[in-house]
């Protein structure tokens, strides 16, 4: 069965309690491991927070989730990476599918050069869009609502992405993956370019996606992670420069008593 | 580095502000406690007028830790640090007004013209209640937990000294009504020492939180 036929099957049947799983997962730049041994499962309907210091691979791991990494040349990875409980790195699998089913929101805010509307119909027509024109409208809207971004953009869905404040280009890249259904969203420094107030609507707006999608983010923010994660992962980077998983649990427990020192010592600003 | 060297300095200035003003502090409990030794009223509005300058020092305190906070965004142990700062500076503040209430009883013994009863048995409570008081902002300061938890035995003896030393002087104003106003005074002082005993223990209790992120009472 390959990840695009799991979509007609019930999820929770499915999957059950987790959205992703890692098992084992060694990524590789050429020859260099980037990744050592990174296993772990992400709770469905939660947001799960990677951090750690610059270098550790909490991106390189969030980004092999969808396959992005294969955009790489050289990039490889073992260990096997399961959704649905399907590895999405089999030969049988369309990568292509895997990043509909497993969305991403980068660093900086990237809309493409087109207008708003088009910019959220982009996904849908890729993926081979046959409905009509009052269907793309309800699919824009519905978007662009779940986004939170709908009340600001609807007098304008046709004047270019690129014009909105760098908070609402953002919330729109998020309406972007939000338009192709994706079950998990994947969030790679989303704020990091914004200012406070457009930094606290995106982390709303993740808490309100969290009712219906699996949210894994990537932040250096501390705080941040402590406001919106429900578990947190913390990665370094051990001695031969690959990044491992160091500890992994609920949010509150990493925030307040962390079990490894090396985990309260990155929180506490001590390095990193 | 050389902001985690800001970071460790700002906070070794709370720190210090903070023994400062528990140094204050101790004084006052301690020359409240001699001014009931020698019945004197001087001594003791001395304490009374000086008592807005440990408030200051706890207002200075509360400033300080919401500079750090805003500064230095603390999280886990640094931020139970600085919090446990806040707490225990409110603790001493009521401390300060403890010994201002001790003052303001001898004070007015002196001026009524009721020497206050079992006077060496309250200095003999006073001393326990300071031992308790600097023992537990050692333990505090050094960040030492089974210090802390040491206070706790400490505080079961000023219970149990206050219980006899009232039952006491109950028993001599029930011989003598003439020293009833006396008798009403000195019980209250005991009241109060056993409060900075109580204050005392909050403040170890804070200690314990601070190195282990758990509410243990020490209380019960």
């Amino acid at each position: 069965m390959t990840v695009a036929e799991l979509s007609a099957v019930d999820m929770a049947q499915a999957n059950g309690r987790y959205a992703v799983e890692l098992h084992n997962t060694h990524i590789y730049y050429g020859s260099f491991r980037a990744v050592k041994d990174v296993s772990l499962q992400i709770e469905r309907q939660r947001i799960t927070a990677f951090i750690g210091p610059s270098g550790c691979g909490k991106s390189t791991v969030l980004r092999a989730i969808n396959r992005m990494n294969d955009l790489i040349p050289g990039s490889r990875l073992e260990g096997r990476i399961l959704f649905h409980g399907k590895n999405i790195y089999d030969p049988d699998v369309d990568p292509v599918e895997v990043r509909r089913r497993i969305g991403m929101v980068f660093q900086k805010p990237n809309p493409f050069p087109k207008s708003i509307y088009d910019n959220i119909m982009f996904g849908p027509r890729i993926n081979g869009w046959r409905g009509t024109k009052a269907q793309a409208d309800e699919l824009v809207e519905r978007a662009l609502r779940g986004a939170a971004i709908w009340d600001e953009v609807k007098d304008k869905l046709h004047q270019p992405g690129t014009a909105l404040s760098g908070g609402q280009q953002q919330r729109l890249c998020i309406a972007r993956a939000l338009a192709v259904q994706p079950e998990v969203i994947l969030m790679d420094e989303p704020c990091s370019a914004l200012d406070p107030i457009s930094t606290l609507k995106i982390e709303e707006l993740m808490l309100e996606l969290r009712r219906n999608y699996t949210i894994i983010i990537v932040t250096h923010n501390m705080q941040q992670a402590s406001r919106v994660s429900d578990y947190t992962a913390f990665f370094l980077m051990d001695a031969d420069r690959a990044g491992q998983l160091v500890e992994y649990g609920p949010t509150e427990q990493i925030f307040t008593s962390p079990n490894d020192k090396r985990t309260e010592d990155y929180i506490s600003g001590r390095f990193g | 580095m050389g902001a985690l060297h800001s970071m460790a300095h700002d906070y070794e200035y709370l720190r210090h502000t903070l023994n400062a003003m528990a140094h204050r502090v101790q004084t006052a409990l301690h020359e409240s406690l001699q001014t009931l030794r020698r019945s004197d009223a001087i001594g003791a509005g001395q304490i009374i007028r000086d008592d807005p300058d440990i408030n200051a020092l706890q207002q200075d305190i509360e400033d300080l830790v919401a500079r750090f906070i805003t500064q230095w965004q603390p999280l886990l142990r640094d931020l139970r640090r600085v919090l446990a700062m806040l707490a225990v500076a409110s603790e001493l503040e009521r401390i300060g007004d403890y010994a201002r209430q001790v003052a303001t009883q001898v004070r007015r013994a002196h001026d009524d013209n009721h020497p206050l009863l079992m006077v060496a048995d309250l200095l003999e409570l006073g001393a326990l209640t300071e031992h308790i008081l600097s023992s537990t902002i050692a333990a505090f300061l050094a960040e030492d937990t089974a210090a802390a938890r040491a206070i706790a035995a400490l505080d079961d003896q000023v219970d149990e000294r206050r219980r006899a030393i009232t039952a006491a002087i109950r028993q001599a104003a029930r011989t003598d009504s003439s020293l009833f106003d006396a008798a009403i005074a000195s019980i209250g002082i005991t009241h109060i020492l056993e409060r900075v005993a109580d204050r005392a223990t909050n403040i170890a209790e804070r200690a314990i939180y601070l190195a282990t992120a758990i509410h243990e009472s020490l209380n019960e």
